[in-house]
């Protein structure tokens, strides 16, 4: 059930691509078919791909029993780990790479360590993995921006 | 030839080699990283540095990983990426026996011998078809192209229909951002000017390959590694008398290995899969392979390297990769403004015989450097998920982030990261999806460029030319393909009904 609406949600987003493509401009020059004929083509073939899926599933039971993955990622330790990592990479902008950073890792190696030991780390643990962070981000930071010249966000605080 | 070779031996191009084979070594040890995450992280790096020595820290990425996934195969039963299944078949009943040292001195140096064996095809092949496409036009491009699609998709078998949906969404997702040829119509980008530019090659393949094996790693982080101890010893390498006794499987092995390597879409995992079969085939015993056979060893890891050179063959002389690897180390190249293709050995002779260079002197490197730090690469494989996967997370971000410093790509890299994790665990396949992402711009604008060119898309395929024996042979295997899959799935359906009467 779950890939049969993931494909027809697909379908449906392919049908209003293919809805937009007559909106696209076309040069007076242009002989190819224009910016459109190409994603037309795309979408076609896609949807035509898509119901065949959608038949090969209803018609094997196989198929039919067979689970589709995607709310896994919405439960548990995967959905600490992505809403975590959606709030580091939306807020880096503003916070800035350095504090952004240490205070990602020092939360996801504690909790990681907590699923994989099955018990809550020592203070010493915690010690280590802070201080070993702090100073790992900061070799990070200067390899990036000083030897590499790449711009990381310094955020609204200066660094 | 003698400028090449000075390019080449410089400093900084080895020390990138180094690293690049060291860093791609510790990725293929760890199960769950692999060549693609290695290379897709790295990417941002070499827009930094001249195209010489990036392309040696690629090359150093692609084969150190490839070769890596060993150790953990050997010793933990883990193949650390999906070239190394194989491996483990006859690596853990060795390493069983007390002889890891042995099977971990075997692979280092059947990797090495694959390695070599296909760079020396690379050498070879790579001019000659070159030269042979030099006189490709947009029409012949289009061809090749949609052949290698077609053939990535022909090769997956079961997974042949979905992975000709993911192509038609990659080269959908190609769509977006200033249409080619023309340079007129702003497609799907709803008002967005980060769109403009359609999605960066790097953000999508760090989403798609990187992002989804963290979330996929969360759920199995209460897995423990149990170590296996080696014996010290300054240099792991084989006795002479066991190099001469596997030298015909070794041949066999690479010779396989590289023909795959140089068809679109099977990659090193079916290429060791295959030669571990046709080693146990041909050998006068072949009860013993599974059991600690040292020729299953020499046979899975001569041939998943020697796809390593095979892969860069079409890449190099056609501008068609040979496997996901090269497909990203093309998009690298592009992304440097060097186009993969014919036109590479005419335009930039330097760095086409470069990178043959460097193929031969990454595999050396990668042989020195695995033959002398197995025992640390044994520890290396051992380093909890916990540390590496939050670190791995970071080193998205910074790769992101370093392309063009702009925040929306951060935003789309998790929307494409849940894509992947969706593609991973349903059986869609990533390869064509990265391969039609590389090739679908090259394809619309040599389509569109023929059909401008000849009149209309009939007058193309009416052209005496390779490209409409290309296109020709695409439908023909499109059609054959689907003529035997229905056949099996009537034959499955019968033994199933069959099965239920009984």
């Amino acid at each position: 059930m779950g890939e049969l609406i993931f494909n027809a949600i697909l379908a449906a987003v392919a049908v209003v691509l293919f809805a937009l493509t007559y909106s696209f401009p076309t040069s007076i020059f242009d002989k190819s078919g224009g910016a459109g004929m190409y994603p037309r083509i795309v979408i076609t073939i896609l949807v035509i791909l898509l119901i065949i899926r959608t038949i090969q599933i209803l018609s094997s039971e196989e198929e039919k029993q067979r689970k589709f993955v995607f709310l896994e990622i919405f439960k548990g330790p995967r959905l600490v780990y992505f809403l975590v990592t959606l709030a580091y990479f939306l807020l880096v902008k503003y916070v800035g790479f350095i504090l952004m950073t240490i205070a990602y890792l020092i939360f996801m190696i504690l909790f990681f360590y907590r699923l994989q030991e099955e018990k809550n780390p020592s203070r010493k643990t915690i010690s280590i993995v802070s201080v070993t962070v702090i100073c790992g981000v900061i070799l990070l930071n200067y390899v990036f921006c000083d030897v590499l010249g790449v711009l990381l966000p310094v955020g609204l605080i200066g660094f | 030839m003698i400028d090449t070779f000075l390019s080449v031996f410089q400093p900084d191009v080895l020390l990138m080699v180094f690293i690049g084979v060291v860093i791609g070594n510790i990725f293929g040890c760890i199960p769950g990283l692999n060549a693609p995450i290695a290379v897709a992280l790295a990417l941002p790096v070499t827009f930094l540095i001249d195209t010489i020595p990036a392309m040696g820290l690629l090359l150093g990425l692609y084969f150190g990983a490839t070769s890596g996934g060993l150790v953990s195969a050997v010793l933990l039963r883990i193949p650390g990426t999906a070239s190394n299944v194989a491996t483990c078949f006859d690596g853990y009943p060795l390493a069983q026996k007390g002889r890891a040292a042995d099977a971990l001195s075997y692979g280092a140096f059947a990797s090495f011998f694959g390695g070599i064996f296909s760079s020396l095809v690379l050498v070879t092949l790579a001019p000659l078809l070159a030269k042979l496409a030099i006189a490709f036009g947009p029409w012949e491009f289009f061809g090749t192209a949609l052949l290698s699609l077609v053939l990535v998709s022909v090769m997956m078998g079961e997974k042949m229909l979905k992975s000709f949906i993911v192509i038609c969404i990659g080269l959908l997702m190609k769509c977006v951002g200033l249409s080619p040829v023309d340079s007129v119509a702003l497609r799907y980008t709803f008002g967005i000017k980060s769109l403009e530019a359609g999605f960066n090659l790097v953000v999508v393949i760090i989403g798609i390959f990187a992002i989804p094996e963290v979330i996929s790693s969360v759920g199995k982080m209460d897995q423990k590694v149990i170590s296996t101890k080696l014996e010290k010893k300054l240099f792991y390498i084989p006795s002479w008398r066991e190099i001469k006794d596997n030298l015909g499987v070794m041949l066999s092995s690479s010779v396989l290995g590289t023909i795959i390597g140089i068809i679109p879409g099977m990659g090193g995992g079916a290429a060791s899969l295959i030669s571990y079969e046709q080693a146990k085939k041909t050998s006068k015993h072949p009860e013993t392979f599974g059991t600690g056979n040292p020729a299953g060893v020499f046979s899975c890891e001569s041939a998943n390297n020697a796809v390593t050179g095979g892969a860069l063959v079409p890449m190099l002389a056609l501008g068609v990769p040979g496997d996901t690897v090269a497909s990203i180390i093309m998009g690298a190249m592009l992304l440097q403004g060097v186009t993969p293709g014919p036109l590479l050995s005419m335009n930039n002779p330097e760095l086409f015989q470069g990178i043959l260079i460097l193929a031969f002197i990454t595999n050396i490197a990668m042989f020195l450097y695995q033959a002398s730090t197995i025992r640390v690469m044994a520890k290396i494989a051992e380093i909890p998920k916990s540390i590496l996967m939050p670190i791995i997370t970071v080193f998205c971000l910074t790769g992101t982030i370093s392309i063009r410093n702009n925040p929306f790509d951060l935003i789309y890299v998790m929307m494409i990261a849940v894509l992947g994790y969706i593609f991973d665990k349903n059986g869609y396949p990533f390869a064509p999806f990265i391969l039609a992402n590389v090739l679908g711009e090259p394809l619309e604008s040599n389509l569109r460029r023929s059909i401008m060119y000849h009149g209309s898309f009939v007058k193309c395929c009416v052209q005496p030319s390779i490209g409409t024996v290309f296109v020709f042979l695409s439908v023909v295997l499109v059609i054959f393909a689907v003529v035997r899959a229905s056949r099996a799935s009537s034959n499955k359906r019968t033994n199933d009904t069959q099965q239920k009467k009984v």
